[in-house]
């Protein structure tokens, strides 16, 4: 037993050296600021292009004496949500790096300081990065690299002058005529398309008349104006289903970009609209390919991309504005721009991440001379960068499947009326606008709510109170064991545990049902007031849509994982106690693999494998002689592969614990029951499987609870497939991941907190029920 | 007495089928993994088909990211994690499950309850209490909530196991004089070590593997970053997704998980004979 004691005070020391060791900056840097002025920059997730402004922070700073910090970020999409939760802490940064179109909501909520920049960086830049961080006529940042497309075109086959000043309707007429087999003899088709996604498909719809949102008379984005059920979104429609009709579409309903990427790099295809993104695996796949702008409107002016444009904001809550700017603008000398382009290009080889809105860099040899490069200079020229307003990104939540279902049909494969379709597309989004601009009017606490909360909690106490006295009185003798000198040493023993839950679970559950009742959201995430049960109607009165439905398969699913990796881990357990000793380690070794390799890789592969597509299982099929099964396509094969993949993915943990219940299990148990001449399979669900389940019911409980929440769904099947009705449940949809879009797509985290709050209380009802059924029946079988 | 025979024979050769098909179809989205990460993949998860055998994605993953920095700090958190939690639900577990106290029904099932909001919507919440005791960025906060997670939800588990065990052996060794800690170190100890073992390796799986708290709470730079949020942020950059470096991550990460269960194994295994009683 020493040895064990001693074992662990070594960890402890080790663990509280290494923690100390690992930490030293923290307490240092506090000391240096006191001293000398630091700023901190958020940088990218591109480590040479981080080093690029460490350098030129180091000449800044021998200049100025003021000390700059630069932080390695995993990516530019995390930057805006960690800039509000850190914007007034010790760790805030001065400088962020961030995507345009995210600083809408940061800016309404004064994260976002306005930046008045000299004249001299105005006209060294393209207006783009100046048009792209302006809300309003303010300017809160300035653009540094951009990031669009045009057409990549194999140069074995296309030639530059075919796709030169051509127009859509001409483009539309090559890929369609375009035949020719490829260096393995293969097919060799002009494009495919992925219709769905709105971001490569918007100049074509631009082209016909269609448009997301309008512009009032200032030039600003009116989100009350949306475009997308005119004529021209459906001329645009006609046009991709005649496409569709020779196969230059994407053929499955969920196949993505990538698979457009893939099928170019096979030299399956000769064109595709992209960008930069893929270029180092066309070049590992040795096709020889090369970059054209877009072709032009059928009424010959310029088809503008849509253009994603990375750049500079200052935090408003910075403690050295001044400072801060007038880092940002040494940054953004030519000079220093034309360093971090090429650091963040990968220098030579050219990587193709960014691309410069810096007049001089687009002109310097790097870029001139590029022959991809300069290229995509001239379509940088006419950008359209995508709408930065809060209510900006609304479209992703709803585009895809609104063309999913225009293109692919319904989920029976029923075709959608595409009018119809664009008009509920237009419909929803005009709602989220709607919900996300609805002011709603504080409302202030009465005095007596605070006496009703205060009562309610006494009574609460009181009931539970009263009812030990009086299970006390009627256990007699029996409880008077329960002394107060064992009642002090079992709550000193739980204190840690106790203290921890209250800090740390009970305190963000109580602020939840806080924010549950105010309108905090994306337009308010500073001046939220409280708006009392405005939330809870809203759920109750539209929200509850569907929720029968999705409630109940949520508890199908829940249960049916739960029963399943139970009853199969016990059994798993039970067979490998047979084993020799050897052989159950070698299996166990291998079983819980699903259990310790992170899940989020694992789903993927399985989605791979049940893929309609290409997918390993419908290979396997195939050879067998059998047909594609649409595996994660039809909706209740979906609901099937889920409970299965999770059940996959639940059942070695089961398979352990049992292992180990199993040993407790008394040997003349068995020995009585193989007496009377009991089977294996009655042994098994007769005396195993009672005992174990009785053992382990709140682990089993909790593990339901766990299922209920399980977030995991969603990598798999993204709560698909989806019918044509926009903002209804999909098939695999929980209630937990369908309320948490629901709630963010609007944005109104407020309503996504009242929403857990309600789920809350269905689930606390039903594993209350369960947990007294179950223990009454267990009493019942004593 | 012959037919007995075959009968055991057959029934263990069918068993041994049973688990060899089983191992099979758990083996191969893991062979799959493998695969990915050396440039082999048949199946087209990547997008980008099979490229060909190659250890560029290892390579990649040591030179181009701060992967060691992941891996050590995903160890170091989830080693605390787990000192932490096998002591607290050690402890909780045997209060709950010897100590007769007031409200100890009442007291269990609300930890039980309280589990059901799930963190993942309370995030902005657990952010304002790390704020509030100066713990963003420090892998000590980490530790501290995911030992919460952890030991709430375990010692649902070990309470019942330590359930399982008779009250009658505590009494035997109490009319033989020991005192409760005696009881607690010689006794009950040894006879639930397989659980806490249990403990023990779901707590480092759940550190491990948590991504969501660990990417708000830690956003001071690429080498403070846990192996979790590493890898995602190689599936979720801008640019590209890079599932070769990320299944070859996700190898190298497992193998830390398959020791620690490998070592503990034995305890398990060993079960009640380590204890010298006979149930």
């Amino acid at each position: 037993m020493k040895k064990i004691v001693v074992v662990v005070l070594a960890v402890f020391s080790a663990l509280t050296f290494l923690f100390s060791w690992n930490m030293p900056s923290q307490g240092t840097l506090q000391a240096e600021a006191a001293e000398t002025k630091t700023i901190r920059v958020w940088g990218s997730e591109l480590t040479r292009e981080n080093d690029v402004i460490r350098e030129i922070a180091a000449e800044w700073s021998a200049q100025t004496g003021v000390k700059v910090e630069v932080v390695d970020r995993r990516s530019l999409f995390d930057a805006p949500n960690d800039l509000v939760n850190n914007a007034q802490t010790s760790e805030r940064p001065d400088i962020v790096m961030m995507q345009h179109a995210d600083i809408g909501d940061l800016a309404a909520n004064g994260f976002l300081l306005e930046i008045d920049f000299s004249d001299e960086v105005k006209s060294s830049f393209d207006e783009s990065a100046f048009s792209s961080f302006n809300m309003k006529g303010k300017q809160y940042g300035i653009g540094y690299s951009v990031e669009t497309y045009g057409i990549i075109y194999n140069t074995d086959y296309i030639r530059e002058e075919q796709l030169k000043d051509i127009t859509w309707e001409e483009y539309f007429e090559l890929v369609s005529s375009f035949d020719a087999l490829n260096s393995s003899g293969g097919a060799m088709k002009g494009t495919l398309i992925n219709a769905k996604n709105m971001y490569f498909m918007y100049p074509i719809i631009k082209n016909y008349g269609g448009y997301y949102y309008g512009l009032d008379e200032e030039g600003n984005y009116d989100p009350y104006d949306i475009g997308l059920n005119n004529e021209g979104t459906l001329e645009f429609v006609n046009t991709m289903k005649e496409l569709q009709a020779k196969g230059l579409l994407l053929p499955g309903r969920n196949d993505v970009d990538n698979d457009v990427s893939a099928a170019f790099g096979n030299q399956e295809i000769a064109m595709l609209i992209n960008g930069f993104w893929q270029n180092s695996f066309y070049d590992r796949k040795g096709v020889n390919y090369a970059i054209a702008p877009l072709p032009k409107n059928d009424d010959g002016s310029i088809s503008k991309p849509y253009a994603t444009v990375n750049g500079f904001v200052i935090n408003a809550h910075s403690n050295y504005p001044e400072e801060a700017q007038s880092f940002l603008e040494y940054m953004c000398s030519d000079a220093n721009q034309q360093k971090l382009i090429e650091a963040g290009n990968n220098f030579e080889e050219k990587s193709g991440s960014r691309f410069p809105v810096n007049l001089s860099v687009r002109e310097s040899a790097y870029i001139a001379n590029d022959p991809l490069y300069s290229v995509m200079a001239e379509i940088c020229e006419n950008v359209e960068p995508v709408p930065n307003i809060p209510e900006g990104d609304i479209w992703y939540n709803y585009t895809d499947k609104a063309f999913q279902a225009i293109f692919y049909g319904d989920l029976d494969g029923s075709p959608v009326d595409a009018q119809k379709m664009l008009d509920s597309l237009a419909a929803a989004i005009l709602s989220d606008v709607e919900k996300m601009n609805v002011q709603i009017e504080a409302v202030d606490v009465p005095w007596w709510a605070y006496l009703l909360i205060a009562a309610f909690v006494v009574a609460v106490v009181a009931i539970f109170v009263l009812k030990a006295i009086r299970k006390r009185k009627r256990l007699g003798i029996v409880a008077h064991k329960v002394n107060i000198r064992l009642t002090i040493v079992a709550y000193a023993a739980l204190l840690p545990l106790l203290g921890l839950i209250a800090i740390f679970y009970m305190f963000p559950i109580v602020h939840n049902i806080y924010l549950s009742m105010t309108n905090y959201s994306s337009l308010n995430l500073v001046d939220y007031v409280f708006i009392g049960g405005y939330n809870y109607k809203e759920i109750f009165i539209e929200g509850l849509q569907g929720f029968a439905s999705m409630f109940l398969w949520t508890i199908c699913f829940a249960v049916g994982v739960q029963v399943f990796t139970f009853i199969f881990g016990a059994f798993l357990g039970t067979v490998l106690d047979k084993r020799k000793i050897v052989v159950a380690k070698i299996y166990k070794l291998i079983f819980i693999l699903p259990w310790v390799v992170p899940s989020v890789i694992t789903l993927l592969t399985w989605k791979g494998i049940l893929a309609t597509d290409n997918g390993a299982l419908n290979g396997l099929l195939a050879l067998m002689g059998g047909g594609n099964v649409p595996w994660l396509e039809n909706a209740w094969l979906a609901k099937l592969s889920t409970l299965f993949v999770v059940s996959w993915m639940g059942t070695p943990y089961y398979m352990v614990l049992a292992s180990g219940y199993l040993k407790s299990i008394p040997h003349d148990y068995y020995e009585a029951a193989t007496l009377e001449g009991a089977g294996r399979a009655k042994i098994f669900f007769s005396i195993t499987l009672p005992l174990i389940f009785k053992a382990m019911l709140p682990t089993l409980i909790m593990g339901f609870i766990m299922q209920f929440n399980n977030f995991g769904v969603y990598l798999l099947t993204a709560g698909g497939p989806f019918g044509s009705e926009l903002g209804a449940p999909g098939a695999t949809d929980l209630l937990i991941t369908f309320v948490y879009n629901l709630a963010y797509n609007s944005k109104s985290y407020g309503l996504a907190a009242a929403y857990s709050v309600v789920i809350f209380v269905f689930v606390a009802a039903f594993s209350i029920t369960t947990m007294c059924l179950s223990n009454k029946k267990y009493n019942e079988g004593r | 007495m012959t037919s007995k025979n075959i009968r055991g024979r057959a029934s263990s050769v069918g068993a041994h089928i049973f688990l060899a098909l089983l191992a099979v179809l758990v083996l191969i989205p893991f062979v799959y993994i493998v695969l990915i990460s050396f440039g082999r993949d048949f199946l087209n998860v990547s997008g980008y088909g099979d490229l060909g055998f190659s250890l560029q994605y290892y390579g990649q993953l040591f030179t181009e990211t701060k992967y060691l920095y992941w891996l050590g700090n995903s160890i170091l958190v989830a080693i605390a994690t787990m000192a932490v939690t096998v002591v607290v639900v050690g402890a909780a577990s045997y209060v709950f499950s010897r100590l007769k106290f007031a409200g100890k029904e009442a007291l269990f099932q609300i930890i039980l309850l309280i589990q059901i909001f799930p963190l993942t919507l309370m995030l902005v919440s657990l952010f304002k209490i790390f704020a509030m005791f100066e713990l963003i960025n420090k892998l000590i906060g980490l530790v501290i909530i995911d030992s919460v997670i952890a030991s709430a939800g375990l010692v649902l588990v070990a309470r019942g196991y330590f359930d399982t065990i008779p009250y009658e052996i505590d009494e035997a060794a109490m009319i033989d004089g020991a005192n409760r800690l005696q009881i607690l170190v010689r006794i009950t100890f040894p006879l639930v070590k397989p659980i806490l073992c249990i403990v023990a390796i779901q707590s480092f799986v759940l550190t491990y593997n948590e991504y969501a708290i660990a990417s708000m709470l830690i956003t001071s730079g690429a080498e403070h970053m846990t192996v979790a949020v590493g890898l995602q942020s190689l599936i979720n950059g801008q640019l590209q997704q890079n599932w070769g470096m990320y299944c070859a991550g996700a190898v190298l990460a497992s193998l830390p998980i398959l020791i620690l269960f490998y070592a503990l194994q034995r305890y398990f295994i060993g079960g009640l004979t380590d204890g010298g009683v006979k149930l």
